[in-house]
């Protein structure tokens, strides 16, 4: 399968006074095409044919073609005469409007860190806006690195590029200031240029980058990147409980050993062998999560809620409901006595109307996150074991599930392979206290 | 400042018979450009916080008098962390000192720690159990998360190198503070008053008024400097202390105005108000004037509308014992 | 009742933070958070009655300002009832500022010829601490309305100098709201009235959420315009306001009594709150709190149900 070519790549920046602009264009003598730009003798003519080859789209020619661009924008005569350069520079005479197009490819907030995609007349340009926060003029480097394809190709495959790629820079501005430091510049353009000849050549790129040392690094960094383009069949697959993930490369390139470790990554890859599907490799993973039918106990931890200022502070602030006012802020006493009451004999929903909490005050979620992340408290997991084997024979009880309740294994769990609910489950295993016993740990 | 009040020269008075050894003070030290100047501005000279963007180092001691006859210095920062030398620290340095730390949390956190440690080599050594409050300033610049980190960082430098070189870590106590928000304000009030004279007698009081008048929190403000001399003895939230500065700065702002064109009729401001603040979620705070410059401020959890006489006369009882222990005469003539 | 105020100005002049002060509560402090604006930011804000404010908030780059006054100059000047200009007292570029004032200005007479136009000369904070004399705020201010007056085709744009540090913003926005106000010649007779009736000294109409002043009545003859007291106390009771939220009590009442002086800040209509100063130590708490709620079911009909 021929690799979907990359037209070009253009970076665009936002100027805290002039505003959207490009940067610079990948491949350079594309430069004209994507800025426009009132050097008319690079103007060009589109070919009608779809070939791949990316010498023989287009001719270039010495005429600007105007029937191509006339219809689409025109300017009042008597705003040409603006006193800025800027107006004249993004005309748009190139392959794409940047000036039609510029609130798109950098847009409000709100679509910052989304894949954005946008057809304009034979080109396509998928982008990823990113805001970098930092003590930058206007509080925020906004950029995003853009890539043009023709019509025809199929661009699908990049939106992972376009994504990972942003973030990758957005990575080194962080940590080297990248984009905020000039000396950066050259480096990033050949990155770029390497990572769309890699692309368009093997449909895949491995990018060694030297970074030039600065004042403050003593010693040149090395970054290391890699991509390939996964074919993706759609976009949105919507992903439901029941669906078995298939692995479609080994496991192990996935995880690279020197690279930083992503644990719940690898916790997942270990689930995945074609059989287990998404929710029980979640539950095997122990991604789970915090249900009312889950119970809870105390660690010897909890002491430091009674000892730090700080940590009460924060935890009043953490679980109180937000819609709490002031006179009806829980108190450390409250909640402490709270959190000692979950004794791990109580499912949450029981131990809620046990000791009645004040939902209009305590967020019972929030309450439980705060305990488990600081400590305070862990899940019990209740294995079931059979105690009278006999007598659920009697019981007409299915021989998979008399032999699966041996205890070894959690009631989630269980629940899960018989296609159960955790509830259900329990108020059946509830109803048969002599044959089965629970045991919590 | 307000020397010129005969009230306070009956205080001063009150004090001169005190050794110099024993009389409260405040030192406030560190580094160069850490604060120091803005935090004491902003305070006792109610500056603007932008004003002091454009100070020079101090070169100069200075002082201020502080509520209760507290004396209050800045040390100036010296450049070259080699101490105190042509400052004799012995005239400072009493029983009734604590030092005011200032560490700008957005400079070389290191260069201000050595700083630090060689300031507690000296202080230790003349006076072994000086109060240390270390001031993380300047925190507003930070984010949530890095605040947290650079708090806990410091603390844990500090402790470490304090255990190293044997002395009591409990002489230390820090505050994340900034000149912008009202957390300064929170820092010296906790840092002084333990400092004022007769402070238990003054929260026996305030704790005695709470319980009968079922008050929240009750505290004695300054109100120029806006910080507490005194507050009842149940323990105290910070985000409420800060709230009551704000509330000062209410009363403050109000008052002026209203004064500014009604002054004509009278020619003085009269200084005995009271006010009540209705919040939602039948909160009240109610004020009450002392005298010139003291203010009670009680946080009250019931609709107090309907025995606000009853509060009002406690306050009044209340703020007689107040002026009996901290010695002025009743100027109350006029009501 | 919806009005469309336009927020137009340079990059960085300061439009999101004065928006953000005088409508979201922010402190000026806090403003340095803001980012800059993409485009257009678009709210709409209930004031006082039925009235809406659209602010229409314009980023000010220039490949911004490019856009407004070329292709989206119908959408964005059509319709308009004020165009806010706010000027940079510090501004790089000064003859592009005005440049871009005298287009916008030229595409409002086109497009909504009855607007009003108000410039903020802003930042003035930044002046006083130039040491040079000649600097000086009316100064600058007389240079800005030499040169505007003659740009402003058919318009008499009123002009203010602001500073988000001081209450000269809440003057600048509570005189422009001030204006858009449809009845407010009505209401402004019935506060007088209303003052009167009650013996009060001074009454203050604030709307609720941004606190600007609405309308000021006194004892003794006009208010001076001069007289920023009450929008002093805008500013005054919108930080504490925020201190209030804070510990999740918001303000609710004031009441202060010194001596003859009381002082009543009470909620009053959906929309609005009012002041009352008394000067009379005969007059009871109660007696004042009673008027109030008297007069608020006339302000009711008078302020939040209109236009009909």
């Amino acid at each position: 399968m021929a690799v979907p070519q990359i037209y070009s790549i253009f970076l665009i920046k936002f100027h805290t006074t002039r505003g959207p602009e490009i940067d610079f264009v990948v491949p350079k003598d594309k430069t004209a095409e994507i800025c426009g730009g009132n050097s008319s003798s690079e103007s060009f003519k589109p070919d009608s044919s779809s070939n791949n080859k990316l010498s023989s789209i287009y001719s270039l020619s010495s005429k600007p073609d105007i029937s191509s661009t006339a219809g689409f924008y025109k300017k009042e005569p008597e705003n040409v005469s603006f006193c800025h350069q800027t107006t004249t520079k993004f005309s748009s005479e190139g392959i794409i409007d940047f000036n039609a197009l510029s609130s798109i490819l950098m847009p409000k907030q709100i679509l910052h860190q989304k894949t954005i995609k946008v057809s304009f007349k034979d080109h396509k340009v998928l982008g990823y806006p990113i805001s970098v926060i930092g003590a930058y003029e206007r509080n925020a480097l906004i950029f995003n690195c853009c890539f043009v394809f023709k019509k025809s190709v199929n661009a699908s495959f990049y939106n992972m590029v376009v994504k990972r790629f942003g973030l990758l820079i957005k990575n080194l501005e962080i940590n080297f200031g990248f984009l905020r430091n000039r000396i950066f510049r050259s480096s990033l353009k050949l990155l770029v240029e390497k990572l769309m000849q890699d692309l368009n050549m093997f449909g895949e790129s491995q990018i060694l980058l030297k970074l030039p040392s600065t004042a403050l690094e003593q010693s040149p960094a090395t970054i290391e990147f890699n991509i390939k383009l996964f074919p993706t069949f759609s976009n949105s697959i919507e992903i439901k409980s029941y669906h078995v993930p298939v692995l479609i490369v080994s496991p192990n390139s996935l995880i690279q050993p020197n690279e930083s470790k992503d644990m719940s990554m690898e916790r997942i890859i270990r689930h995945i062998n074609n059989v287990n599907h998404v929710r029980r490799i979640s539950q095997l993973a122990d991604i789970s999560e915090d249900r009312f039918t889950n119970n809870y106990v105390t660690t010897a931890e909890l002491n430091n809620l009674l000892e730090s200022d700080e940590l009460q502070a924060d935890c009043i602030e953490f679980v109180t409901n937000s819609s709490a006012k002031m006179n009806n802020l829980p108190k450390i006493p409250y909640i402490f006595s709270l959190y000692s009451c979950l004794t791990g004999d109580l499912r949450l929903s029981e131990w809620i109307i046990t000791h009645n909490v004040n939902w209009n005050q305590i967020d019972i979620r929030k309450f439980i996150m705060f305990g488990v992340l600081n400590g305070f408290i862990t899940q019990v997991r209740q294995y079931p074991i059979i105690v009278n084997k006999s007598e659920c024979i009697d019981l007409g009880w299915d021989l998979t599930l008399i032999n699966l309740l041996d205890g070894s294994r959690h009631l989630d769990e269980l629940a899960f392979i018989l296609g159960t609910e955790t509830v259900s489950l329990i108020s059946f295993l509830n109803s048969h206290p002599s044959c089965v016993a629970l045991i919590s740990k | 400042m307000y020397q010129d009040q005969p009230e306070e020269q009956l205080q001063e008075e009150n004090y001169h018979s005190i050794d110099n050894d024993t009389k409260p003070k405040i030192l406030l030290m560190g580094p160069p450009r850490s604060g120091k100047s803005s935090i004491l501005m902003v305070i006792f000279e109610k500056r603007d916080q932008l004003e002091t963007v454009y100070l020079q180092p101090t070169t100069d001691i200075v002082e201020y008098t502080m509520y209760g006859g507290i004396e209050v210095y800045d040390l100036p920062g010296i450049s070259y962390e080699h101490d105190y030398q042509f400052i004799d620290l012995n005239l400072f340095l009493g029983e009734n000192t604590v030092i005011v730390f200032v560490i700008d949390t957005q400079d070389d956190i290191q260069k201000s720690l050595h700083y630090l440690y060689s300031s507690m080599d000296l202080i230790f050594s003349i006076q072994p159990n000086t109060q240390f409050n270390i001031f993380l300033h300047k925190i507003d610049g930070l984010s949530e998360e890095l605040r947290q980190d650079i708090n806990q960082e410091i603390q844990h430098r500090i402790f470490s190198h304090m255990d190293y070189e044997g002395y009591d870590n409990s002489l230390v106590q820090f505050y994340l503070t900034s000149i912008y928000n009202k957390s300064i304000y929170e820092a010296m009030s906790r840092v002084s008053h333990k400092l004022v004279p007769n402070v238990s007698t003054l929260e026996n009081i305030l704790t005695s008024f709470c319980y009968k008048s079922n008050l929240d929190k009750a505290y004695l403000f300054d109100m120029d400097s806006k910080l507490f001399i005194a507050t009842d003895s149940f323990p105290f939230a910070s985000q409420y202390h800060q709230f009551c500065c704000s509330t000062i700065g209410l009363m403050e702002d109000l008052t002026t105005m209203y004064s500014e064109y009604q002054l004509n009729q009278s020619g003085e401001v009269f200084s005995h108000q009271v006010a009540t603040i209705h919040l939602d979620a039948n909160y009240s705070i109610f004020t009450f004037q002392v005298n010139k410059r003291l203010m009670l401020i009680c946080m009250v959890r019931d609709n107090i509308s309907k025995n606000l006489s009853l509060l009002e006369f406690n306050a009044k009882k209340v703020s007689l014992s107040l002026k009996k222990v901290l010695n002025f005469p009743d100027s109350s003539t006029k009501d | 009742m919806k009005k469309k105020l336009l927020l137009m100005g340079q990059s960085g002049a300061g439009k999101t933070s004065m928006r953000a002060i005088i409508f979201s509560n922010y402190g000026a402090a806090e403003t340095r958070r803001l980012g800059a604006t993409m485009e257009i930011e678009h709210s709409s804000i209930p004031f006082i009655g039925d009235l809406h404010l659209n602010i229409w908030d314009c980023g000010g780059q220039r490949r911004f300002m490019n856009n407004y006054i070329t292709d989206q100059k119908e959408h964005l000047f059509k319709d308009a009832e004020v165009l806010i200009y706010v000027f940079d007292v510090e501004t790089r570029d000064q003859a592009a500022e005005f440049k871009y004032y005298e287009d916008c200005v030229k595409l409002l007479s086109q497009f909504s010829p009855t607007a009003k136009v108000f410039c903020l000369i802003h930042k003035i904070d930044l002046i006083k601490q130039d040491s040079r004399k000649t600097s000086s705020v009316p100064n600058v201010l007389a240079n800005y309305k030499k040169t505007l007056g003659p740009l402003s085709q058919h318009f008499t744009p009123v002009f203010y100098t602001t500073s988000i540090w001081s209450y000269t913003l809440y003057q600048a926005w509570s005189d422009i709201a001030y204006k858009l106000i449809p009845n407010i010649t009505m209401i402004e007779n019935q506060l007088k009235q209303f003052r009167q009736l009650c013996g009060a000294s001074r009454v203050v109409m604030f709307e609720k959420s941004t606190f600007l002043v609405v309308s000021h009545t006194q004892e003794h003859g006009k208010p001076n315009p001069e007289d920023d007291v009450f929008v002093r106390i805008s500013e005054t009771v919108k930080t504490y306001r925020q201190a209030c939220s804070k510990i999740r009590a918001p303000l609710v009442a004031i009441n202060i009594r010194n001596g003859p002086f009381s002082m009543f800040l009470e909620p009053f209509t959906e929309t609005t709150y009012v002041l009352v100063v008394m000067n009379d130590p005969d007059v009871e708490a109660a007696v004042v709190k009673l008027n109030i709620s008297s007069a608020r079911i006339h302000f009711v009909n008078l302020a939040d149900i209109q236009h009909t």
